[in-house]
């Protein structure tokens, strides 16, 4: 069985009378270690299924495999024990915490995981070693969200999470930031999931999730996804 | 300009949008609506309500059309003085009125209260008594009551009571009737607090008024002038300035009218007294002259008795001769009697003797009788003879003459002519007649020879005839001087009868007269006997007369010369004109009312100041979430002031809403609470709710402006920034090392999440300071409500248990014929009176130029035993144990309250008057711990050198040993005991007015405390709210929700305990401020605060923080992190 399945998911949103059905039925499946690729259009359900995946949100139905466990049948508690040992997330715009320098927002997630990484060498892994005690405020936004990966790395997750990473990034800062994903996932055997609209980051990943309706459109794998240097968009 | 051209450009959609932005930040929306509210109305109600005091009070007063000057004089006020006042300017209306404090009998016992005259004219009155239940008086003998007088007295309408003189003077002189039905309740402007005034008789003060109608005073002045100004009349309201400013005027004129009246008045009052001295002294005199009458008369008396017991010896003595005399005549009566019986026989022999010698005369007288007849008959034989005689002659004669006369005729007539022829014819027959008589002639003489010899033999008889007649003539002639000199001897003989009779008769006289002499005697002595014992009793009345007399004479003369003396004596009468602030009632509501003026100053000011900072921050909060409509609009081509007007016109909105509300809560419900609670204080029928449009407007405009200004200096800026950068999310705060990151050692010894939470804490000063000022207010207030529960609540506990430990305290007038002994032995006799001091107390007034107040002089008898009943020690103020002071005669020993009032020091002096005027100055040489009232203390000495005057004890502090000062009835139904007060009855009574002040003061803190947790929970909303994303941040990194909670917890924890902190120190101020803003003259606050009132407060606070925070919980844990850390599209 894969590391990651999805069986038959299905989440409604309701405001209202209107009920948007976010996804509706979706099944997939990532191996461990995999570099995993969600796309789609606005509204397809890329995100919701994120957070579905990541324990930040309840599916209405359906199975969230994740390794052995349904993350789906999970109370709040034990989906706080799963985001809290399992997870590392990383959004558009960073979340980082304003008032914690780089070191700290590190440390902050760190310290409530019992087998942690050591927060300086994370974010030297991350190519912040200088950078430590600068808060959010006096880091470019690509920094910042190094210093969120490397928040989300620190935990020692079994995967990443990233939503849009790259969205409120340029060219090249989105570039180093892919890359450090990348190197997660080869160089850690983390399994990687990046939820973009961006198709030309397609060929980076062993496998790729379109999405479209809340429905799964199509998955295809790449048996030798292209490095970052490479790909170019 | 720009705002119009911009509504018209807004139109609908842009309306819509405003509207929508109501509904989809209702919550916001109604909590800037409520906290407005809540703020405008205790600002609006707490400030509207020393007003709205003032104008009830106002509205009362001028209704009753109450009186604006008071005058009163030492003299009173007689005609004179009445007619000057109403004469002088500025006068539109006066009443004389009486008003005199006697006991009102309440069965067991009697207390001092007021009687003030009814003016009776009706609508037009002065002072017009506020009908509560019941009826004017129509009659004389009704009167009007207040209504805690039938509470106390279980009386009711109809019922009646009696009223009783409190000192020497005779109820008599003052009212013609002592006995009144209550026919009406009453409330009276001139109490409009629960001071009834001080009293001389009784314990000192009063307890009730009593209006009655004025007919019944007897008093000879009036006591009191009630008088309306013109120019004070024109005023609205007695709480102005302007009213003062008209007073002092009309006062100053009306003392002018004093000047002028003082003299006058003083000298008439000389004038009458020395007549009336001279009065007296005469009557002194004239009882002296008739004393010394009464000796003369006793003095005359004796010597006419000594008179009538010589007499009366006279009379016996004549008596004792009366008998002796009587006695005589007894024996010569029957002496008498003897000799009479003894003649008797001798006379009768006498008369035999002479009847004999009657026989033979009658015999010889028989024939002598014979022979006179013999006699007789010659005789008549010869007068025959001699008649024949006679008758012969005389005819002889006759024809004589005839035959003469025939002569004679015709001679005469022959002489005449007479022819002679005739002549011889008529003589012829003449002469034979002539012839014829001649014859007749002889013949007559023989006849006469032989009658001359019968004639002569007849003489011979008749001779021996007359020899015998004389011979039987004198023996007739001695029987006759026999039987004569027999009938007198028989006269004599009757007479001796006659007059021994007589005699006897006399001596019966006599003896009857001597007897009724006698009897005359007895009386007399009888009469003399009760003279001398009538005489006796005069002198003895006399005597014990004479010293009575004497002594009330010397008494009279005593009088009289300390009246000269007094007069002497006499200061001018001296006019207190007193304005309406004098009315301690008025005095006491204006203070109570400007108490609540500062209350309302502070703590609404703090409610607002709190309310400001909420909406305001609710405001920034709201004009930050809506950045990007604020950059939409702008780049829509909205200018900056339509943009602007939608934000304003929100928080404009909600205020005025809120405003409006909260005005109309504000002046509906708490001045009428507020005053209902002082209503138990004061007097005042509250009729009118006032509007102040003048609070209304400050309120409203602060509420509006503490809103709407900060909302648009948040919109300025926000509509300033150009679109693009107003459409990126506003830039989370940015993080900055504080100040206690540089103190290393400290630093690094936190843990990593007390750091964070230390920066964390920082990093919002305005929430910070919002939050600790918030708390502090909370813990202040609470602390504040505390404090002063045990400021007022220890302070009855304090004056009587500690200070005053006395459990009773009797008033008591000894009777003329009494000791103290004979009092204190009843005492001594009283199972359960432990012990006991008499002391002299009275009311006085303590006076600097500045200010005069009312004071209790105590005199105390025993110093040594006065710790026992009253503590006189300092107030502790700090660990040290406070000075303790005894009362010698180096000075009095003062109150701490009015020591203060009048600035006094120990070693400085006081100015006492008495209510009679007399003044004198002493040095302080204590000033004690006290509560209620005002006290000075002094001993008999320092009294009697002031005041010439020796103070006698009028009141008794008992203790009990039950505590509860059980007096055997007893001694409760003793005439000599005037009244009795239990501690407990005087405890409670102070306990129920500090009650309301209690009562109103919690109703201030317990609103506080909901504002207070309102902020409180506003404040953690808004922290959540603006924190949302980092928390959710948190929580997708995997806090659990506890882990969460203490993130914001620990923040919240940090701040309540600084907030606690700094809310002691401000409650301690804060009380401080409100005991010193809120005592009331008489009322002493406690300065202690108990511990418990640090724990209580601080524990609350802790309980508010930890529910606040406890129904933050589920919202905190219940942060969508989906929503939350949505990508700003």
């Amino acid at each position: 069985m894969a590391f990651i399945q999805l069986i038959d998911v299905v989440k409604e949103y309701r405001s209202g009378d209107l009920a948007i059905r976010a996804a509706d039925g979706i099944d997939f499946q990532i191996e461990q270690g995999e570099l995993a690729i969600v796309v789609g259009p606005s509204g397809a359900g890329k995100s919701t299924v994120l957070n579905i995946l990541g324990g930040m949100d309840t599916a209405d139905s359906g199975q969230v495999w994740v390794g052995d466990k349904d993350v789906a049948t999970f109370d709040r508690h034990q989906l706080t024990a799963y985001r809290r040992n399992d997870v590392g997330f990383v959004f558009q715009f960073y979340n980082l915490i304003p008032n914690l320098t780089a070191l700290e927002n590190v440390e902050l997630a760190a310290q409530i995981c019992s087998d942690h990484r050591d927060a300086v060498e994370t974010l030297q892994m991350v190519g912040l070693g200088e950078r430590l005690d600068n808060f959010p405020s006096q880091l470019s936004g690509g920094e910042q969200q190094r210093v969120a990966i490397a928040r989300a790395l620190a935990k020692n997750p079994l995967m990443l999470l990233c939503d849009e990473p790259t969205g409120a990034l340029d060219y090249n800062t989105g570039r180093v930031v892919l890359d450090l994903l990348q190197r997660a996932s080869r160089e850690q055997n983390i399994t990687v999931v990046i939820v973009t609209h961006n198709l030309a980051l397609k060929t980076m990943a062993n496998r790729v999730i379109q999405l479209g309706n809340g429905k799964v459109q199509s998955v295809e794998t790449n048996l030798h996804p292209a490095s970052i240097e490479t790909i170019d968009w | 300009m720009a705002a119009s051209r911009a509504n018209k450009t807004v139109s609908h959609p842009f309306g819509i949008s405003a509207f929508r932005l109501v509904l989809n930040t209702l919550p916001r929306f109604i909590s800037i609506l409520l906290i407005t509210m809540i703020g405008v109305a205790f600002f609006s109600g707490l400030r509207v309500t020393g007003n709205y005091m003032r104008v009830n009070a106002d509205s009362y007063l001028n209704s009753q059309n109450t009186m604006d000057i008071r005058v009163v004089s030492t003299y009173g006020i007689d005609d004179d003085d009445l007619a000057a006042i109403r004469s002088t300017s500025g006068v539109a209306d006066v009443y004389p009125g009486y008003n005199y404090n006697l006991l009102v009998n309440l069965g067991d016992s009697a207390v001092s209260s007021q009687e003030l005259s009814i003016d009776p004219r009706g609508s037009d009155a002065i002072n017009i008594p506020w009908l509560v239940s019941g009826r004017m008086p129509k009659w004389q003998g009704e009167c009007l009551v207040e209504k805690s007088f039938l509470r106390h007295s279980q009386k009711s309408l109809g019922d009646s009571v009696v009223f009783l003189s409190g000192d020497e003077s005779d109820l008599n002189d003052i009212l013609v009737r002592d006995s009144f039905t209550i026919v009406g309740v009453v409330e009276c402007p001139l109490f409009l607090a629960e001071d009834r005034g001080s009293s001389e008789i009784g314990n000192g003060s009063n307890s009730y008024f009593f209006l009655i109608p004025e007919s019944n005073f007897k008093l000879s002045v009036y006591t009191e002038i009630y008088i309306r100004s013109e120019s004070v009349a024109a005023q609205d309201s007695r709480f102005t300035d302007e009213y003062n400013l008209a007073v002092t005027e009309q006062i100053y004129q009306l003392e002018n009218t004093a000047e002028l009246r003082q003299p006058l008045r003083y000298q008439a009052v000389v004038d009458e007294a020395t007549s009336e001295l001279d009065d007296a002294q005469k009557e002194v005199d004239d009882g002296y002259a008739e004393l010394e009458d009464a000796r003369l008369e006793l003095e005359d008396a004796r010597r006419e008795l000594d008179d009538g017991w010589l007499e009366i010896a006279d009379a016996r003595r004549e008596l004792d001769d009366g008998w002796v005399e009587l006695a005589d005549a007894r024996r010569e009566l029957d002496d008498g009697w003897a000799e009479l019986y003894a003649s008797r026989p001798l006379l009768d022999d006498s008369w035999v003797t002479l009847n004999d010698s009657r026989v033979s005369m009658d015999e010889g007288w028989a024939e002598l009788a014979l022979s006179r007849q013999a006699l007789d008959d010659g005789w008549a034989a010869a007068e025959l003879g001699w008649q024949e005689i006679e008758d012969g002659r005389v005819q002889l004669e006759q024809s004589g003459q005839l035959i003469q006369l025939a002569w004679d005729a015709l001679d005469l007539l022959l002489q005449y002519g007479l022819p002679q022829w005739l002549y011889d014819l008529a003589a012829a027959p003449l002469r034979d007649l002539e012839q014829q008589y001649l014859d007749g002639l002889a013949e007559w003489q023989v006849g006469l020879d032989l009658y001359n010899q019968s004639i002569a033999d007849l003489e011979e008889g008749e001779a021996l005839y007359a020899e015998g007649k004389a011979e039987l003539e004198g023996y007739e002639a001695d029987y006759q001087s026999g039987l004569a000199s027999l009938n007198q001897a028989e006269i004599d003989y009757q007479n001796g009868i006659a007059r021994l009779n007589q005699a006897e008769i006399d001596y019966s006289a006599g003896l009857a007269k001597l007897e009724q002499g006698e009897l005359d005697y007895r009386e007399g002595l009888a009469e003399l006997v009760e003279a001398e014992q009538d005489y006796a009793e005069g002198l003895a009345e006399y005597q014990t007369k004479r010293d009575d007399a004497l002594i009330e004479l010397a008494d009279a003369q005593i009088e009289i010369d300390e009246g000269w003396a007094d007069l002497r004596a006499l200061k001018q009468p001296q006019w207190y004109v007193l304005g309406i602030r004098d009315n301690a009632g008025f005095r006491t509501f204006e203070s109570e009312a400007a108490q609540l003026d500062a209350l309302a100053l502070i703590l609404p000011g703090f409610f607002f100041l709190i309310a400001a900072l909420v909406s305001m921050t609710a405001m920034t909060r709201l004009v930050d979430a809506e950045r990007t409509t604020i950059a939409t609009f702008k780049a829509l081509g909205y200018k900056n002031t339509a943009i602007s007007l939608r934000y304003l016109l929100y928080a404009l909105v909600a205020t005025a809403i809120g405003s409006v509300a909260g005005i109309a809560l504000g002046f509906s419900i708490l001045p009428p609470m507020i005053f209902d609670a002082f209503r138990t204080l004061f007097n005042i029928p509250h009729t009118m709710h006032p509007f102040s449009y003048e609070y209304t407007l400050i309120s409203a405009a602060v509420a509006i402006v503490t809103t709407v200004l900060p909302a648009m200096f948040v919109v300025r800026s926000s509509v300033r920034e150009t679109p693009s950068q107003a459409m990126r999310p506003l830039a989370p705060k940015a993080g900055r090392r504080i100040f206690l990151e540089r103190v290393k050692l400290l630093w690094q010894r936190l843990s990593f999440l007390q750091k964070i939470t230390a920066r964390n804490l920082f990093r919002y000063k305005k929430r910070l300071l919002m939050t600790v000022f918030g708390v502090a207010g909370c813990t202040g207030l609470i602390f504040t409500a505390l404090g002063l529960n045990d400021s007022l609540g220890t302070l009855t506990s304090k004056q009587f248990g500690q200070i005053y430990k006395s459990d009773v305290t009797i008033d008591f007038r000894l009777a003329d014929d009494e000791t103290l002994a004979d009092f204190t032995a009843k005492l001594d006799n009283s199972p359960d009176v432990k012990d006991y001091t008499p002391i002299y107390q009275r009311s006085m007034r303590i006076s600097s130029p500045e200010l005069t107040k009312d004071i209790s002089l105590i005199v105390v008898f025993d110093p040594d035993s006065l710790p026992e009943f009253i503590r006189l020690e300092a107030r502790r103020t700090g660990w040290d144990p406070p000075p303790s002071y005894t009362l010698d005669d180096s000075g009095v020993i003062l109150t701490e309250q009015i020591a203060r009032q009048f600035g006094v020091d120990i070693g400085g002096s006081i100015n006492l008057r008495t209510l009679e005027g007399d003044s004198a100055t002493f040095t302080v040489s204590g000033i004690v711990e006290n509560y209620t009232m005002h006290y000075c203390y002094m001993t008999p000495a320092v009294f009697e050198k002031a005041y010439d005057q020796t103070p006698e004890p009028n009141r008794f502090f008992i203790i009990s040993h039950s505590g509860q000062g059980e007096l055997p009835q007893s001694l409760l139904e003793d005439k000599t005991v005037v009244s009795v007060m239990y501690t407990t009855v005087l405890a409670g009574e102070v306990d129920n007015q500090l009650d309301v002040l209690t009562f109103v003061v919690v109703i201030l803190i317990a609103s506080a405390g909901i504002l207070i947790f309102v902020v409180l929970f506003s404040l953690t909303t808004i922290n959540i709210e603006e924190r949302r994303r980092e928390l959710a941040s948190i929580k997708v990194l995997g806090f659990t929700d506890r882990e969460l909670a203490s993130y914001i917890y620990r923040e919240n924890i940090i701040l309540t305990i600084a907030g606690a902190i700094v809310g002691i120190g401000l409650g301690f101020l804060l009380q401080r401020y409100i005991i010193t803003t809120l005592e009331i003259d008489m009322f002493m606050f406690s300065r202690d605060l108990l511990w418990t009132s640090y724990l209580i407060s601080l524990a609350l606070t802790f309980c508010f923080a930890v529910a606040v925070n406890l129904i933050m919980y589920r919202p905190l844990t219940r942060i969508d992190m989906v929503e939350a850390l949505k990508a700003v599209e």
